[in-house]
This record gives C-alpha cells, sequence and structure tokens, in this order.
C-alpha cells in the first residue's frame, strides 16, 4: 500500500444508492456517491482519504465505511442539508438510461465545513473530485497550490469554462458518453471534445464509451489510443466509472496506457458483482497480468461516434397495433448507445390486411434492399411474428449477424437459437452481443 | 453476500472470497477455428472426446495436449487470464465438432482445478 504523498484525497458526495427491484426481489442498497471510487481505490490497494459532502445522518455509517475500504483519514468537507442524499436507480445494468431520481433534490443544499483550513490538506498532491451540489470552487481553495485535479464531469458539471474558473493544475479529465456535458460538446467524436477541453491544459481526457470501451487523448506530446471494454453479463452497472476513474489514479505513476488497461478491466469486475470481496480478487488476479497481457486480451472498441455507421435492421411486429412493450425497450435501448436503427415498417410503410400481391412484393423488396444495407439485424419476434422469422432466416444465410431480443422465450426454437448469434430473453446480453459483433466486424475491416 | 436487503449497509469487507469465477466449470464454442493452427494442419476440426486445456496467448486460446492450438475463447472468458495467472488450470473435452458448417463447430466443456 502507498503512503505520505502518494495518498490520493477524494472529493465528492457520500449517498445511499438504491436499487429499485420488481415486485417479489430483494431490494438493493449501496453506500453511493464516493464510496464507488473508494472501492476502487481498496480493491487496487491503495490508501486514500476523503473530503466528504454527506447528509450529518449518515457521518457515522459513513467514517466506518471509508474505513473499512482503506481510507486513512476522514474530512467532513461539508453538510448536505433539506435532502437524505439517497438516490433511486432503475436501471443498474444500464442497457438505457439509468433513471436515476435524487429524492427531495430540490429542497437540497450544501453548507461547507468553515473549521477546516488549507493545512489539513497540504500533503496531498493528488485529487480525485467528484463534483456534485457544493461549491468546488470554494472547495479547491482549501488544496495545496500544486495539488493537481483529476476530475469526472460526468455530473454536476454544466461547462468548460466553470472547471477554467477552478483556477488549479488539472491531470486528468474524465467524461462519460452518458453525461449532459458530452451530449452538449462531444457528440461530434474525440477531436472537438478534446479542443474544447485544451484551456484546461490538463495532461489527459479520458472518454469512457460505456460499452464501446474508452479512448484515452494524451495533450503533450499529443497521442491517442483507445482501451477496450470487456464485457460479461452486467449485475449493476452503477458507479463503473468511478472505479475507473479512482483505478486509473491508482496506477497512473506507472503510465497512462497501463492505468488505462487496469481501469477498464477493474470496472469491469465491478459490474459484474455488488460483493466487494469479489470484485477485490477479481482485481488482484488481474494485477498479475503484465499491462502487454491486458491488452493482448482484446475486447470491444466501437467509439461512440461511429456506431451510427454500422445500421441495424429492426425487424419486429414494429406495428401501431402490436405488443410494443419489448420493441419500444429496444430501441429505447439501442438509441441511447448512439445506434442508428433501421425499422423497415416505418420507413416503407405498414400496409393494410387487405393489401394485393403488387403492394406486398414491392415491400418486401424494399425490406430486404434495407436489410441488405444494414450490418446487422436485431430481432424482437413478439407474438412469434411470421414476418420477423422471415427476416432472420434470410438474414442467416445472407451472413449478416442475428441478435435475437425474445424476453417471453416465444421462439426459443433449434433453428432460430443456433442460427442467431445471440439468442437472449436479456436485453444486457442481447446489448453486448450488438457490441461485440459491430466492434469485431470494425476489427476485421481494419477501421 | 454484495448488497442485501435495505436495512443497513451490508456490503462491508469480510476478506473472503464466497463466490470464485475462477473455480467454476463452463462450456464455449470455440470462435475462429479456420484461422488457428489445428485446422489448417489437419484440415480438420478436433473429434469429440479430444482434450483440450486453455493457454494464454496473445488471446485466451484452446490447444491440445500436442501444443496444438485450436480456436481462441469469446473476451467474454477475459477473465479467465488472471485465473491462469493465479495458477488455475482448465481442461476439457470437445463434446460437439462439426467441419462442414459454416463457421466450422467445435463446442469444449471446460473445468477447473484449483492451484496447489
Amino acid at each position: 500500500m502507498s503512503t505520505g504523498n502518494d495518498t490520493p484525497l477524494l472529493i465528492g458526495e457520500v449517498s445511499v444508492d438504491v436499487t429499485v427491484t420488481p415486485r417479489g426481489q430483494e431490494q438493493k442498497l449501496r453506500m453511493g456517491g464516493i464510496a464507488h471510487a473508494a472501492r476502487g481505490f481498496w480493491a487496487s490497494g491503495q490508501h486514500f482519504a476523503v473530503a466528504a459532502v454527506l447528509p450529518k445522518y449518515l457521518e457515522p455509517s459513513a467514517r466506518r465505511y471509508f474505513e473499512n475500504f482503506g481510507c486513512k483519514q476522514f474530512f467532513v468537507l461539508g453538510y448536505v442539508t433539506g435532502a437524505p442524499n439517497v438516490t433511486l436507480i432503475f436501471d443498474p445494468t444500464e442497457v438505457s438510461d439509468q433513471e436515476y431520481d435524487t429524492l427531495l433534490r430540490d429542497e437540497k443544499s450544501v453548507v461547507l465545513e468553515e473549521n477546516l483550513t488549507p493545512h489539513d490538506f497540504e500533503n496531498f498532491r493528488d485529487v480525485l473530485v467528484f463534483p456534485g451540489s457544493f461549491d468546488l470552487k470554494q472547495a479547491c481553495k482549501l488544496l495545496a497550490a500544486g495539488a493537481k485535479l483529476h476530475i469526472d464531469v460526468a455530473y454536476d458539471v454544466s461547462d468548460v469554462e466553470s472547471l477554467i474558473a477552478l483556477g488549479r493544475p488539472i491531470g486528468t479529465i474524465l467524461i462519460s458518453t452518458s453525461s449532459k456535458l458530452f451530449q452538449k460538446i462531444g457528440n461530434h467524436g474525440i477531436e472537438p471534445l478534446a479542443s474544447a477541453f485544451e484551456p484546461l491544459s490538463a495532461e489527459a481526457l479520458i472518454l469512457k464509451e460505456n460499452r464501446g470501451g474508452s479512448r484515452v487523448h494524451i495533450y503533450s506530446p499529443k497521442e491517442r489510443f483507445e482501451v477496450p471494454a470487456q464485457l460479461s453479463r452486467t449485475v449493476n452497472s452503477v458507479g463503473v466509472g468511478d472505479v475507473f476513474a479512482a483505478t486509473y489514479l491508482s496506477h497512473r505513476r506507472n503510465g497512462v496506457v497501463e492505468a488505462a488497461l487496469r481501469a477498464t478491466f477493474a470496472s469491469a469486475a465491478y459490474a459484474q458483482t455488488t460483493d466487494p470481496d469479489v470484485f477485490k480478487a477479481q482485481v488482484r488476479r488481474d494485477a498479475r497480468l503484465s499491462p502487454t497481457q491486458l491488452q493482448g486480451l482484446g475486447g470491444c472498441a466501437l467509439p461512440w461516434e461511429i456506431r451510427g455507421s454500422y445500421p441495424i435492421y429492426l425487424a419486429a411486429p414494429d406495428f401501431v397495433a402490436s405488443d410494443r412493450g419489448a420493441i419500444e425497450q429496444a430501441l429505447s435501448s439501442l438509441a441511447y448507445h448512439n445506434f442508428v436503427v433501421r425499422r423497415p415498417v416505418q420507413e416503407n410503410g405498414e400496409l393494410p390486411p387487405d393489401a394485393d400481391e403488387i403492394s406486398l412484393s414491392a415491400t418486401y423488396a424494399k425490406d430486404i434492399r434495407l436489410l441488405n444495407e444494414c450490418a446487422l439485424l436485431f430481432a424482437v419476434p413478439t407474438g412469434k411474428d411470421a414476418g420477423t422469422l422471415v427476416e432472420i432466416g434470410v438474414a442467416i444465410s445472407s451472413g449478416i449477424p442475428v441478435v435475437v431480443f425474445d424476453p417471453r422465450g416465444e421462439c426459443a426454437n433449434t433453428m432460430v437459437i443456433a442460427g442467431s448469434n445471440c439468442y437472449s430473453a436479456d436485453l444486457d446480453e442481447c446489448l453486448n452481443a450488438v457490441f461485440t459483433l459491430l466492434s469485431k466486424r470494425r476489427s476485421d475491416a481494419g477501421v | 453476500m454484495g448488497s442485501t436487503g435495505s436495512g443497513s449497509f451490508s456490503d462491508y469487507s469480510r476478506n473472503t472470497e464466497d463466490d470464485n469465477r475462477c473455480e467454476k466449470a463452463f462450456s464455449v464454442k470455440l470462435q475462429d477455428v479456420e484461422q488457428f493452427e489445428y485446422y489448417k494442419k489437419h484440415d480438420d476440426v478436433p473429434p469429440i472426446g479430444t482434450v483440450l486445456s486453455i493457454a494464454l496467448g496473445k488471446r485466451l486460446i484452446a490447444k491440445t495436449p500436442d501444443g496444438e492450438a485450436v480456436g481462441s475463447l469469446p473476451t467474454s472468458f477475459n477473465y479467465l487470464a488472471g485465473c491462469l495467472a493465479q495458477g488455475y488450470v482448465y481442461s476439457g473435452s470437445v463434446r460437439q465438432s462439426d467441419a462442414d458448417t459454416s463457421p466450422v463447430l467445435v463446442g469444449v466443456d471446460f473445468a477447473a482445478t484449483s492451484p496447489k
């Protein structure tokens, strides 16, 4: 374990994460906010200190909890009033938007502690910051002049100017494709995103692209590389980005490439369990592998802005009067991950039941043409829809990858299951397959 | 254990790994078999019952006792690389193989042996 000036300071809010489960399933409750990053430091064997913003009622449990995870010093940076800092999470696998709901968020305010002094923080050289409802500029005044910020701008940062206004040296900017700031300034690729953050004179920008991996942009000398995601069944993806950040910082002294690789493997391990010991055991096992070995293992790399160049054909009874639950779920998930979905029923029209053979033939030809323009077929065979099953067969025989999302198991048939690249009732598994198949196609094409 | 219930913070570390993925048996369809040594050399897939083990090449691969690489494991099995590094050994046998399909099929059942 590292000590002394190598000990990073972790700044941010402590909250309570509650995963809302369907009726009859056990509720999931975890210490949230910067507790996720704390688990990341702990699993990497990195001591750390905390400057926390939290409601008073949470302070004793938070102190106990963070100590259990290797926290060497615990400061209360401020108290949250008016709200319990409880976040409800409706989609822990993030197949779509996680739909965070923070209770009493409009009543919430933060009062920073006045009895802290710069003397308390003078030894911290690296500071991992998760902005929140507190005055970050005020908090930064407590830090030593040379302290470097590594800042995750996923939430509560509305523009680059507010970061410039901090007037602090910045080491790393971490941003995720799910953040509002990314949607505002980064939607068109890493180049404009890197340019937008250029005035901060940071060492590196890391773009976390969910299941599509991440990209690291080093400013000087300019260098950029991709780190593929490690996809497996997602148990709970809440906090994986925070674990990435903490693991990255823990290994940064060994170079940016190694740090990003280890961060990727640690965040994958975190998504696959909510048991901290199981998570740590996997991280410790991966620590036995060299950066070269980690890199050689491969994974899924599908940058955000190129996903649209792999159109996905939706094979489904995409009709107005159909049972649309699973179809809408799939559409929402694919759109959230920036895929372009081609919908034959929408594009080529929904024929009336009494349509004649000429109209049917013309629409059939258009649909097949559309299918052949697509990189993958995503099927939702609700109600054993005959058209969907034919489209699956055509795609299989044409060598177009097929992913079938069949939540009710209506088409659990040998030909459908074995002919598809992925057949599952689980949208998370189907989404992983979409990413993996398209990433392989990209890699085979040498893009 | 992970987080259980909503009565208290239950996910403290207990310094014990209750659910070790490394120890679990699994079945897998090998990938890119046509590009590997075994298929190129024999113009065929290994017959049912062939004993295979897992090794870390650049990627995770399945190979015969003679060291001929048969195919790679999907990247969703990359967690096994850490298990191998910890001393776990994986051996198994081919349950299904067919050279007349496209892509060719090699399905294997693997079981783990814990480090001594």
